[in-house]
């Protein structure tokens, strides 16, 4: 089943399109990154699955309920943390989860006492919220999205404020929580080392529209370039444009970076060897995230 | 919904802010008090004068009380009413604590209505806080109420000093004081209703009360007198009918209606606005 089904968003401030015919799902149990420049749509998205906005069109789907329709039901599982963490700071940590998250009995307070036990704030629980640094807010507000038993996280740059220590304690927490109680993931962040080292899926808005979506792993398959070191490269350069969907770059004086756009390595060297040509090294460059990002929005910015 | 308003309540005692209003009464209970014992006119008006009833006379718990309620009710009142009701969603909209309740189980309509609920349980407890201050610190200060001096002229209903039974005054000061938390609600639903609408909760305050006096304004204008029953501002101030002999019931019925028009009004659009309002903040 799908956790998340979201099928044509479109939501329009005033003149500005700000979401135009977005889809995309997410599957139980992945931990899904949304990606996007700046204004690119995430923040809203996000508010719209959540009913905090509303769309001029389209639905969603949360844990198999639609939003519209069976509100508390679809959000009676959804723990959310977006944008900043939000508190009132005239009460403790502890009463905060309580209003916020509309928990009750012994079994939700132990519950959040272990998930502040596990990121290092329980000690702090029974202080004004308004005496906590950034990261601690952050932090609560993660236990938050927790709470009182979700199964579907979404969370909204969730390592704003923290120091490297931190992101990383969250990053390790956000998948306990992913593997142990088979919760579904749903974050948005700029840091794509830390979506990278997280994230199973993903999608990539720019201007209010998905311009990539699938497993990551997947995708980034899809961006492999190979560089290969070869004789009469002129020749071979030529040969290769004459491909399907190949983008090639001769890099003299004797090598040639080609994309692969999704064709398998050794199905290149095959038939390149089988056009005659001799084949001294294949080396395959692999991508990052951020490489991918960068790629794929300066492309589709360029357009 | 008995658990939204629970935490409504325990949020709203919780906040500083809410305590403005009780310290406001304080300090105005004891600033009268310290005026009117100090005060060296021997008579209240000119009437009082004439028939030689010196305001030492009259001055008990009763008159202390009388004497507070125009400033606590027409002046202070509708500042306190304002400030809470212009901060309910305005100034969770703004801390961001209200997507955080959004994006939980439960209508809108919901957390709304638990606000209002909240607004009417504090302007009940405002009321009798001020009404009960005024009845202390009188009682305290002057001695046990007694008959009371009441001066129609003061509160524009004839020109006469009645004296009007201790037992029929204290009745009348229960009466305003339960009409007052009534008709505050208008001045707390169009605050609610700027609240939804603003997006800070200092602007929801600031218009509630521009409005507030701004209707009191053009009500006191000579060309728009007829127009005046048709301003809440003119029914808010209906209390005072209690304190008439005989009391003018149909009157204090009529500006009920009308204040309860415009609170279901109010109230009714800050719902819509409500439910069709994006949060982003």
């Amino acid at each position: 089943m799908n956790a998340v089904e979201i099928k044509s968003f479109h939501k329009k401030f005033g003149q500005r399109i700000a979401i135009s015919d977005l889809s995309l799902s997410v599957q139980e149990g992945e931990v899904f990154g949304l990606l996007g420049r700046n204004g690119a749509g995430k923040s809203t998205t996000i508010k719209m699955m959540l009913g905090l906005v509303h769309p001029d069109s389209g639905s969603v789907r949360l844990l198999g309920h639609d939003l519209a329709g069976e509100h508390d039901q679809a959000i009676e599982r959804v723990g959310s943390l977006v944008e900043r963490p939000a508190f009132y700071d005239y009460l403790t940590g502890r009463k905060n989860l309580e209003i916020l998250s509309q928990g009750i009995g012994a079994v939700f307070f132990r519950r959040a006492e272990e998930l502040c036990d596990r990121l290092g704030i329980a000690d702090r629980l029974d202080d004004k919220v308004g005496t906590y640094s950034q990261g601690m807010r952050q932090k609560l507000g993660i236990v938050l999205s927790m709470l009182p038993d979700a199964k579907l996280v979404v969370l909204d740059e969730p390592t704003n404020g923290l120091d490297p220590h931190g992101i990383r304690e969250v990053r390790q927490f956000i998948q306990e929580m992913n593997e142990a109680g088979d919760v579904t993931i749903f974050l948005s962040s700029h840091l794509l080392a830390e979506v990278e080292q997280v994230c199973t899926s993903l999608a990539v808005l720019e201007l209010g529209q998905t311009i990539a979506q699938g497993r990551l792993e997947e995708l980034l398959d899809a961006e492999n370039e190979v560089i290969i070191r070869i004789d009469e490269p002129d020749r071979v350069e030529h040969f290769l444009q004459s491909l399907d969907s190949l983008k090639v770059k001769l890099l003299p004086p004797d090598s040639i970076q080609i994309r692969l756009q999704g064709m398998a390595p050794a199905e290149l060297l095959r038939r390149i060897v089988e056009a005659g040509f001799n084949v001294h090294e294949l080396r395959q460059v692999r991508h990052t995230l951020e490489d991918y990002f960068l790629n794929l929005t300066e492309v589709d910015g360029d357009t | 919904m008995i658990r939204s308003i629970r935490t409504e309540f325990y949020k709203l005692m919780k906040r500083r802010r809410s305590y403005i209003g009780f310290v406001g009464y304080t300090v105005l209970l004891l600033l009268l008090y310290v005026a009117l014992s100090y005060s060296k006119k021997p008579y209240l008006s000119r009437e009082a004068k004439a028939v030689n009833l010196r305001l030492t006379d009259f001055m008990d718990g009763s008159f202390f009380c009388l004497a507070t309620l125009y400033p606590s009710l027409a002046l202070l009142y509708p500042i306190f009413i304002s400030l809470v009701a212009g901060d309910l969603v305005a100034g969770e909209s703004q801390e961001g604590t209200l997507r955080v309740m959004l994006a939980r189980p439960g209508s809108r309509a919901r957390v709304l209505g638990s606000k209002v609920a909240v607004l009417g349980c504090y302007l009940a407890v405002l009321c009798t806080f001020c009404g009960l201050g005024s009845l202390m610190v009188g009682t305290l200060g002057f001695g046990v109420p007694g008959d009371l001096l009441f001066p129609e002229v003061f509160y524009g209903m004839g020109n006469h000093l009645r004296i009007i039974p201790r037992n029929e005054a204290l009745q009348a000061f229960f009466c305003s004081y339960v009409y007052a938390a009534f008709a505050g609600m208008v001045v707390g639903t169009l605050g609610l209703l700027l609240s939804v609408v603003c997006r800070h909760a200092a602007s929801a305050v600031t218009t509630t009360l521009v409005i507030y006096f701004v209707f009191h304004i053009l009500a006191a204008l000579p060309p728009l007198r007829d127009l005046r029953p048709y301003f809440f501002t003119s029914h808010l101030e209906a209390w005072k009918y209690f304190f008439a002999d005989p009391v003018p019931w149909g009157r204090i019925v009529r500006s009920a209606m009308v204040m309860l028009s415009y609170g279901a009004t109010f109230g009714i659009t800050a719902w819509l606005f409500f439910e069709r309002k994006d949060v982003h903040a």
